[in-house]
Formats: C-alpha cells, structure tokens, sequence
C-alpha cells in the first residue's frame, strides 16, 4: 500500500496547472497515487478536486504538466485509450440501453468476443446486485439502482483505476451508508485503485487509505485518515475536517515560558516545532466537560447552550470571553443547565497549532 | 375579481373541452371529410353532380402520366428532404457540440431566412441558377464554360435544390433542438468506455437525436410535398409536380372531385412515408433531468494537423451560411439595381425601385391586407392557443394527447390538400370569399404552432407552481394572471411570432381562398408570372431588415430579462 513502488508511482501527477479563461482551476497540482490504493480528493466545491479527476481521466488536457501512468506518460492520450474508467455524477447511463447493453458498452468498443462479453457483464451486474434489472431502461430504476448500473458499466472493463466523481451525492444518508460498504469491499476484491472525488469528509474519513485536502486549486494536505483528522497541517484543513474551536493567540501574560490561547496556557515546552503559532485549534470532543480522566489544564467555563445530538451532547461555553463548543459523550449522562458554571479540560497533545 | 367574472370564468371552463371539439369539427373533420367526400362525386362541365363514383380515382390509377407525377412528386420532395437534412444535421452537430460564444448567434442566422418571404428565395434561385444568372455568369467569366448553359434552371435539379433550400432551417432547428438535449457527460461516459469520436456518435449521439432529424425530415419533405409554387417557378415542365396538376383542378380544367381524388391519394402516400420514417426515428428511454445539456467540449492538444484541421472544418461550417443567404444577396443587390430585368451582370445603381414603392398603390394595398390578416389570425390563433393549451394541460384528462394530435392535422398535411379542403369547405359555409376565409384558413394552421407550444411549455412546469397559488389563496383565475402567464410568457411571444412569421408569408393555402384581393404573396407571385417590378425586390429588403431588426430586438429583451433573472 506504500504510494511508490519499486518501479516508481503508478500514478504520477506532476506540476499540473489548468486555467479555464482568467479562472485557474488547478495551480500545480503534483501527486503521486500507488497500486491498490483507495485514494480520496476531499474539498469543498470548485476547490480542483474533480478537475483533476477529469484530467486523469483524460476529458480535459492541462495547460502544464503531465500525467505518467505504471511508468507511461499519458497527458495528451484520449479519455477511451486511457486505461481508466469513470462512475459519473450523473451516472451518465446511457438512456437508450438497457442496463445490460450499458455495461456490455466498454466491452463492445474493445471488440471483446460475444461470448466474453456474456460473461463478463453478468458477472460484473451480479457483483452490484442488479441482476434482476438487467433488462431495465434507466429511467425504469430508482437512483441507487442507476448507481449501482454505472459503477457495474465502470467495473466491467477491469481499468487499472476507477475514478469516482461524488457517486453518492444524489443518494439520501441511508442507501450512502450503505453504498460506502459495497464500495470499499468492491475495491479490496477487485484490488484496483480507486480515485474518489467528494466534499462529504465522512465518506473521505470511513473509506480511503489516504487523503488529499484541496482547496483554490491547490493540494492542502495529503495523508492518512488519521493525519488529516488528527494532525491537520494548516487552518484550512483544521476548519474543513471535523468540528473545531479556533483561539486565537493572547498577548503573553508576562510568563515567557509559555503561550496563552484563550483560558488556556501552554508551556512552551510543549509547543513543538513552532516558534509563533498565531492560533489553536481543538476538536469538540478533545475538550472534556466535568473531566474525569487525567487533563493537562482544566479551567472554568460558564454554559451558554447545550443541545443533545444522539450520540453526544453539544455544549456550547464561554471562558474568558472566548466561545468553546464541546461534545460530550452522551452515556456521561452529565447534568447541564445553562448558566451553571463547570469545570472544562484539554490534553497538550491534542491541540493543534496553527500558523495564520 | 367580481363575483360575476368568476362566474364567467367556471362557465368557460366548463365548456372549454367542447370549445376544442367545436373547433375540430370546423376546421379539421369537416374540411378532410369534404375533400374525401367530393372525391366520390362525379364531375361533369366544371360543377360536382349528385351522381357517386369510383371513376376519379379509377383515372388517376388508369393514368400512367398521372402516376409517374405521383412517383416524381415524392421522390423529389424525398430527394429534397434527404439533402437538406444532409445539410442541416452535420451542421446542427457542430453548432451544438463544438461553438460555445456564437452559439446563439449561428443558430438565428439559419433562422432568419425563414423571415424573409418564401417566393423571394424561390425568384432569387430563379436568378441565381437561370442562363443569365449568378452561376452562369461566374462560370463564363472564368472560362470554364464557353456559353451560358441552360441546364441549371427549370430542371428537376432546381426543383430539389430549391426546395431543399426552403427546408433547411426546419432540419436544422428540429436536430439542433435534439441534439442540444444529448447531455455532454453521456459522450464523456462513452468516450472513457473506450469508444472513439466516431463510435460515440454512432452508438450514443444518433440514436438520441435521430428522432429530432426525423420529425425535422418529416416537415422537410411534407413542406416539399405540398408546394406548388416552387416548382412552377423554377422547375419548368421537367419539374412539374403533383400539386401543380391538382391546382389546376381547381383552377382551370375545374374539375373538383379529379382534384380531390388526388389529393387523397397524394395524402394517403405522404402518411404510409411518414409513418415510416416516424418508426425509423423511434428512441428509446427517457433522457434524465438531472443530466446537463450540451456543454464544453474536449480541450485538446493544438497540433498543426489540428490547426489545419480545424480551419477546414471552420470553411466547411461557413458554406451553408452562403448557401442559405445566396438569395437574400441577390434580392438586396437587385433592389439597388438601375434595370427592369432580373439579370446578370449588373447595369448600374439605383434608388428608383424604393420610390416607386410609394406610388405602387397595389403593391402597398396587398401588404396592408398581408398585415392585416397576419394580425388578426395571430391575435385569434393567440388567444385561442393559449386557452387550447391550458384546458389540455390541465382540464381534460383522458384522450389528451389524441386531441393534441388531431388540432395540430392541418399543420401536418402537404400544403396543397389543406387549401383546397378548405376551400370547398368555405365554398359548402358560405363564408365570404376574400380576407374572412383567408383569416379563417390562417387560422387553421397558426393556431395549432401556437398551441403546441405553449403546451410543451406548460408541461414542462412543475405542478407545484399552480398548487402553491391555489394553497395561497388565490383563485384559478388569479393563479393564470400572476403566476401561469408570467411563467409561458415567452413561449406565448415566441409562438405569436412564429405564428404571424407563417402568416405573412403563406400562398399556398392562400392562394385557394383569397379573390380578387391578393396579399402580398399572392400579388408577388401574380407579378411573378404576368410582369415582374423591381419594387418587389425593394419591398423584400425592406421587410427583411425590419424583421431581422425585429429578431434582434426580441433576443435583446429575452437576454435582458434571463439576465435579471438570474440576478433575481
């Protein structure tokens, strides 16, 4: 799963920059994706994810840069001799075929025989689930269905990467739960890489091996799950992944050894790496309400609103004239009434630090 | 709203379904019964007799002269339709695929010439193809020919030529419209399925724009079936067709029931070809809504294979443009022409055709009639479109797409048979003969344009709109004021338009029922064949700018209002 093998990145993007008239999509962009792997492009929109996903894909051209493929430069090569196949938004199904005719349609351009093409459609259809609409047109199946048709038609053609374009965005939360399952077990079985493109982070968090966070154009942050969840390198990333507070740097009370943000000091011992950080940020849930366990500073907070979520309880406080939001794990079974004034705590470690 | 209006309001509706059988009755079933009817009836000196017979009929199948006319008639209006559409749908496919900024402004150009009055483009063909014409001319004075050639003009080749000409914009609007619906992502799927330019126009593109050409060819070749006028202009007696012998019918050899028995089987003819051209454009599925329309195409690599292959494609685009102002051209360079024959070369400029205009009282009489009628039978055809169309949107439950198609018949017959239906249906009634008919059978073709438009339209409002309004509390009639109204006011604009465009410029139909006070085209085509006047060259310059000013202003104003609101 290591993104570079031995004969160097499957996929390689390098310096890719687009512009479409005086807007510039993509500022270049450079990656490297491996074999196997469940790569997501994660931002909000117009941020270049699924610009990029049509360059891969081959339907626009970059203005620099260029695109290697297993070790081929495939930057000028047209989207149908690309070994890559593409699930559209839309779907894209084709409204005079039925589901069948849609996924026999890759094989049929290759030229592969009659009988293969059989086989392998039913197979690909039977991999989704549809076997009991192939014959359907379209717009006789509901928008799982279609769904689940386009990525049988993606699939069918064994590519050596499948890109995604937010496949789930038109389905309501249950059947993208759901379709979440089918996609990750769709990829370690078939074992190719798959490229996803969506702005929904839970999608991003629950199904990739890795992550990268775009925004103007730009690639933000790349990196595991975990690292972009946990160790987000910059505000942008800290603001679009997960609920945050952000506190902002406090003039230093006198005490040179350590920072103040907010009702929170911090030893500078314990602020790795930076000399400066102009601010903090700190996940709901890293900030604990009436702690039990162990805290590095704990201080005390007046509460302004407090909202029951399911799972957790939101509560929203005020510290020293500084607004903080805390999730609390609702089986705490904590007691708030609003006005009351508890005590709230944090550990070092997962305060994140921010530059601008 | 008064308590009486509302009551006016639930009487209308009320009776509106049988508005529509009414007029059906009128101006659909009585006219085809008639025509059918008389064709049973046996002629003698001119008058129908009471005596019925099978004898018209057994002449036209015992005739083979009339026989080979019926073949050639529909061959050529086959041929004509077949080049057109080879014409309009390569080059609809380019504008709709590959031209972003001047989409708009290519498609109005094919447009336009629609505006401009059918005889005029059929007499400048006249001119351009005749021994002293443009072409001949032109090859002459490069010395490909020695002499002027008569092979050009009143051949078969000028019939199917001129009427392909006539039917281009048709093709092309009905596979634009087609093809602007094939959404950009299905070519973008087929592409990434691994199909070339040529396989994804094969498997995706033509069968879900193939439709589109169909009904396109459809109009194309019933617009050819039907004229008469055309090929009595520029086909001399090679390129005579049926509807020129059925005319006569009519006209000189009066004999009505021989006519009608022709135009029968002339319409019997034109249902077995259309219906199978209809099969053979049939699609299947339904396009999504959530797909977007036609959009960017591929950004590509320039190469100079590319560039090269570019400026070609660019020549290739340009040529029906010429193809299709050719005949405005000539029109406009002979109004300012100082000489009384329509020949090339030149002699000199000249302004005397626009001031004679002024004291050319016929002239300026049969375009006060033209107007006349064309806003009368657009006011009418208008208001009475629009009620059509909303009592079968929202009225009438069952049979709606039968009484759809039935309304929209006289649209969908060769010209030729509708003009003489109504004719002997006027004759039967005892409308007057003159203006009031030809309002009458105006009428019976601008009204349904209209109709089916708003009606597309109106289906293609969300429901919810009228349910809001009624929740809200506003009554039906108020809902039709400020919400319905406001909502197809532009396919109401855009269908009058179309609408008096096709009045204003109609002989076919009109030349049947208008007497001894011709309108515009019917004193231009007079003039064409018993002495010709510059003037009219004059006159169709004149109208052609103000109408193209006209189309200018309207995309004006539809641009505006999108613009605010989208703002909005």
């Amino acid at each position: 799963m290591s993104p570079v093998n031995a004969s160097g990145p499957f996929l390689r993007l390098s310096g890719l920059s687009l512009s479409f008239g005086a807007y510039k999509a993509l500022h270049d962009l450079s990656l490297d994706i491996g074999e196997g792997e469940f790569f997501s492009l994660l931002g909000p929109s117009g941020c270049g994810k699924t610009t990029t996903l049509r360059l891969i894909a081959g339907f626009e051209a970059p203005d620099r840069g260029n695109i290697w493929l297993a070790g081929d430069d495939i930057t000028t090569l047209p989207p149908n001799l690309r070994d890559t196949n593409t699930v559209f938004q839309s779907y894209a199904l084709f409204p005079h075929m039925t589901v069948w005719e849609n996924v026999a349609y890759p094989l049929r351009m290759k030229g592969v025989a009659k009988a293969e093409i059989a086989t392998r459609v039913d197979d690909a259809i039977a991999k989704v689930n549809l076997g009991a609409f192939a014959e359907r047109l379209p717009h006789e199946m509901s928008g799982g269905q279609r769904q689940r048709a386009a990525l049988a038609r993606a699939i069918v053609g064994r590519p050596k990467i499948l890109l995604l374009d937010e496949p789930l965005g038109a389905l309501d939360l249950k059947l993208r739960e759901q379709m979440q399952h089918v996609l990750v077990d769709l990829q370690k079985s078939l074992g190719i890489t798959f490229i996803y493109v969506t702005h929904d982070q839970g999608e991003a968090l629950s199904m990739s091996d890795r992550i990268a966070v775009m925004s103007g154009g730009l690639i933000q942050q790349i990196g595991t799950p975990e690292e972009i969840y946990y160790r987000p390198a910059n505000a942008f990333v800290a603001d679009f992944i997960g609920k945050s507070n952000r506190i902002s740097a406090s003039p230093n009370p006198g005490d040179a050894a350590s920072l103040r943000f907010g009702p929170v000091d911090i030893p500078r011992s314990r602020v790795a790496g930076r000399a400066q950080p102009s601010a903090v940020a700190l996940r709901f849930e890293a900030l604990d309400v009436q702690p039990e366990g162990r805290c590095d500073v704990t201080f005390d907070a007046r509460i302004a609103r407090v909202m029951f979520l399911g799972s957790v309880i939101e509560v929203v406080m005020e510290s020293g004239g500084q607004m903080l939001t805390s999730h609390v794990p609702s089986r705490k079974g904590l007691a708030l009434k609003v006005g009351d004034t508890v005590p709230a705590g944090l550990l070092f470690d997962d305060v994140v630090y921010l530059d601008d | 709203m008064t308590r009486s209006s509302e009551k006016l309001v639930k009487l209308v509706s009320s009776a509106s379904p049988g508005l529509i059988y009414l007029w059906l009755l009128a101006l659909v079933v009585a006219p085809n019964l008639v025509l059918f009817g008389t064709s049973f009836f046996k002629a003698s000196a001119g008058l129908v007799t009471d005596e019925v017979t099978l004898r018209n009929y057994a002449a036209v199948f015992q005739s083979r002269t009339v026989l080979v006319l019926v073949m050639r008639t529909l061959v050529t209006a086959f041929v004509a339709a077949a080049l057109a559409s080879l014409v309009a749908y390569p080059l609809a496919f380019y504008v709709s695929r590959y031209m972003r900024g001047m989409k708009q402004v290519a498609v109005m150009l094919v447009v336009i010439p629609l505006w401009i009055s059918l005889l005029m483009r059929v007499f400048a063909w006249r001119v351009i193809l005749g021994e002293n014409g443009a072409i001949n001319s032109l090859l002459v004075t490069l010395g490909i020919l020695s002499e002027p050639s008569d092979a050009f003009l009143y051949t078969r080749f000028a019939v199917v030529l001129t009427l392909a000409y006539m039917a281009i914009p048709y093709v092309f609007v009905s596979s634009f419209t087609a093809l602007e619906r094939v959404p950009e992502s299905l070519l973008e799927a087929s592409r990434d399925a691994g199909a070339n330019r040529f396989q994804t126009f094969t498997n995706v593109v033509w069968p879900l724009s193939r439709q589109g050409l169909a009904i396109g060819f459809s109009l194309a070749f019933l617009l050819a079936v039907g004229d008469y006028v055309s090929p009595s202009m520029v086909g001399g007696l090679n390129g005579t067709m049926l509807g020129m012998v059925i005319a006569s019918q009519f006209g000189m050899a009066g004999n009505w029931p021989l006519g009608a028995a022709q135009a029968v089987i002339l319409m019997l003819a034109v249902a077995l070809i259309l219906a199978v051209i209809g099969y053979l454009g049939r699609s299947k599925g339904i396009i999504q809504a959530v797909d977007s329309g036609a959009g960017a195409t591929l950004k590509r690599a320039a190469t100079l294979r590319g560039r090269i292959g570019q400026i070609l494609l660019k020549l290739a685009v340009t040529l029906p443009y010429l193809f299709l102002y050719a005949p405005l051209v000539v029109t406009l360079v002979f109004s300012f022409n100082d000489s009384r024959v329509q020949t090339f070369p030149l002699t000199g400029f000249t302004l005397q055709w626009y001031r004679e205009l002024w004291t050319n009282t016929a002239l300026i009489e049969a375009f006060q009639r033209t107007l006349f009628v064309a806003v009368l039978s657009t006011a009418a055809g208008t208001v009475i479109g629009v009620a059509f169309a909303l009592i079968l949107a929202y009225r009438v439950r069952a049979f709606g797409n039968v009484l759809q198609l039935a309304l929209a018949v006289p649209v969908a017959i060769p010209g030729i048979v509708l003009g003489i239906s109504l004719a002997i249906v006027a004759q039967f009634s005892g409308l007057p003969q003159g203006l009031p008919r030809v309002i009458v059978g105006h009428l019976s073709f601008v009204m349904p344009v209209i109709m089916l438009i708003v009606l597309t339209r109106l289906r293609a409002l969300d429901p919810s709109f009228v349910e809001a309004s009624l929740d809200l509390g506003a009554t039906r009639m108020k809902t039709l004021l400020h919400v319905l109204l406001p909502m197809i006011r532009s396919a109401i604009i855009g269908g009058a338009m179309l609408g008096f465009t096709l009045s204003v410029d109609e002989v076919i139909v009109t030349l049947f029922l208008t007497g001894t006070e011709p309108t515009l085209p019917v004193y231009v085509w007079n003039q064409m064949r018993f002495g010709f006047t510059p003037s009219i060259n004059a006159i169709f310059t004149l109208i052609g700018l103000i109408s193209v000013a006209f189309v200018l202003c309207g995309l004006w104003v539809i641009n505006r209002t999108n613009a605010r609101t989208l703002r909005a």
